[in-house]
């Protein structure tokens, strides 16, 4: 009986041993013919390249140009990227001096730089840092001031907070073609120059008062991380890149579910 | 019993096994197009508004002229004290501005590194027998270079960071 009942178990054995190296095999032809499809020059005429690609491009005083860009090549896992650096041309208006209250030209804006169709949005993050890097967290936030243009970028106000700004462009972005921008300038709040510490000394009748400005020094910051998604299924494939529910009309206006 | 429990395991492993082998084409299908860019940049704030004083007495007249010795542009103004029995005349080669609030105003911004042309203040009227004792406050304030919505400079004497002078005697000397 025990013995039966193991050539039982040993066929069952058998039998799913039998099913994997099927499954493995039917698999393995799979990508066979996958390949053959791809070699044939019948099909290779009709092969769609789905290369998605985005690029923030940053307008100042000095000009427009690509800061950052990441484009899908089209084969395997490998990307043209690009990372360059915010505000580098920025005090190129002043001689190079940072004047408190000056409102500073810097234009953000998003272009597709794949080719296919997109939906982009924005997070935007200002913040200060004193001179050995480390944050400041007795500044606002607001005391950089990086005003956000009215030209129909939509503003996540719950996703939102004092440091961080999300922002989603309602539209379809179409391949080569470029958003309008989120900003448009960038002052430096004049009333960090108020907060002073003074010390005065009497020394032989001669007094003598030094002012010690608290914020010296103190450096500001914005970072700019700029999201694409493919277009077909836009809201399963936002909810699954972004984790945010979104609305997406028949003409492909995107508006946030709430 | 027991091997129908043992037979019941295999089954549902075998199932999970399937199931698994099938999801695992599910989940590239579920894979969207999808890409990002960063950036990121900021500049340090200098804030070293620092004047200097510079007088010298002449014949009961002090030539006081204000070097910018910070690192940022600034606006700046003088005030003199005197005693009350000891009226100070001014008098300039032009640039300095008396407002009602009794501060000399330099007109022009006092860029890094440069000098106010002088303005004299001289003391009237002096007895001989206080002459080596009399005492001029002057006070002189710079405040840092402000820019409006327009683009203008202008200054913001409510948040004035200030330096007094306490002068000594006449002569120029402590």
């Amino acid at each position: 009986m025990r013995r039966k009942n193991r050539r039982g178990s040993d066929k069952v054995n058998y039998i799913l041993l039998a099913a994997a190296v099927l499954l493995l095999g039917a698999s393995g032809v799979g990508s066979a013919r996958a390949a053959l499809t791809y070699f044939s020059e019948n099909y290779t005429a009709q092969v769609e390249m789905y290369d998605i690609g985005v690029t923030l491009t940053e307008t100042s005083a000095a000009g427009t140009k690509d800061i950052s860009s990441r484009d899908y090549t089209g084969s395997g896992d490998v990307w043209e990227e690009s990372r360059g650096a915010l505000l580098a041309d920025m005090l190129d208006e002043t001689d190079g001096r940072l004047l408190p209250g000056r409102k500073y030209t810097e234009e953000l804006a998003v272009r597709n730089s794949g080719n296919i169709d997109e939906y982009v949005r924005v997070r935007l993050y200002r913040y200060w840092t004193k001179e050995d890097g480390s944050r400041e967290q007795e500044l606002a936030p607001a005391l950089i001031d990086l005003n956000l243009t009215d030209s129909g970028w939509i503003v996540d106000e719950e996703a939102s907070t004092e440091e961080r700004t999300v922002l989603y462009w309602p539209q379809v972005l179409p391949v080569g073609a470029a958003t309008p921008a989120f900003t448009d300038t960038l002052a430096i709040d004049s009333s960090i120059t108020s907060k002073v510490t003074t010390e005065t000394k009497t020394e032989n009748g001669v007094t003598t008062t030094t002012t010690t400005f608290n914020y010296d020094g103190v450096q500001f910051n914005i970072e700019a991380e700029v999201d694409a998604v493919q277009t077909h299924n836009a809201a399963d494939a936002i909810k699954s890149a972004w984790g945010v529910d979104v609305n997406v009309g028949a003409d492909g206006s995107l508006s946030l579910a709430r | 019993m027991k091997h129908d429990w043992i037979r019941k395991k295999t089954t549902w492993l075998a199932a999970g096994a399937l199931l698994l082998l099938g999801s695992a084409g599910a989940g590239q299908a579920m894979a969207y197009f999808t890409t990002y860019v960063t950036a990121a940049g900021g500049h340090p704030v200098t804030l070293g508004y620092e004047t200097q004083i510079e007088e010298e007495v002449e014949n009961m007249t002090k030539h006081i002229v204000i070097a910018n010795t910070g690192e940022s542009d600034c606006y700046v103004r003088v005030k003199v004290f005197s005693g009350i029995q000891f009226p100070v005349s001014f008098s300039q080669e032009g640039g300095w501005t008396l407002a009602d609030d009794g501060y000399w105003y330099y007109d022009e911004i006092l860029p890094v590194g440069e000098k106010t042309s002088v303005l004299l203040a001289a003391i009237e009227n002096i007895p001989e027998e206080y002459k080596e004792t009399f005492n001029i406050i002057v006070v002189q304030e710079c405040t840092p270079v402000l820019y409006g919505d327009d683009g203008q400079p202008y200054a913001d004497w409510d948040r004035e960071a200030d330096t007094t002078t306490d002068i000594g005697t006449a002569g120029g000397e402590e």
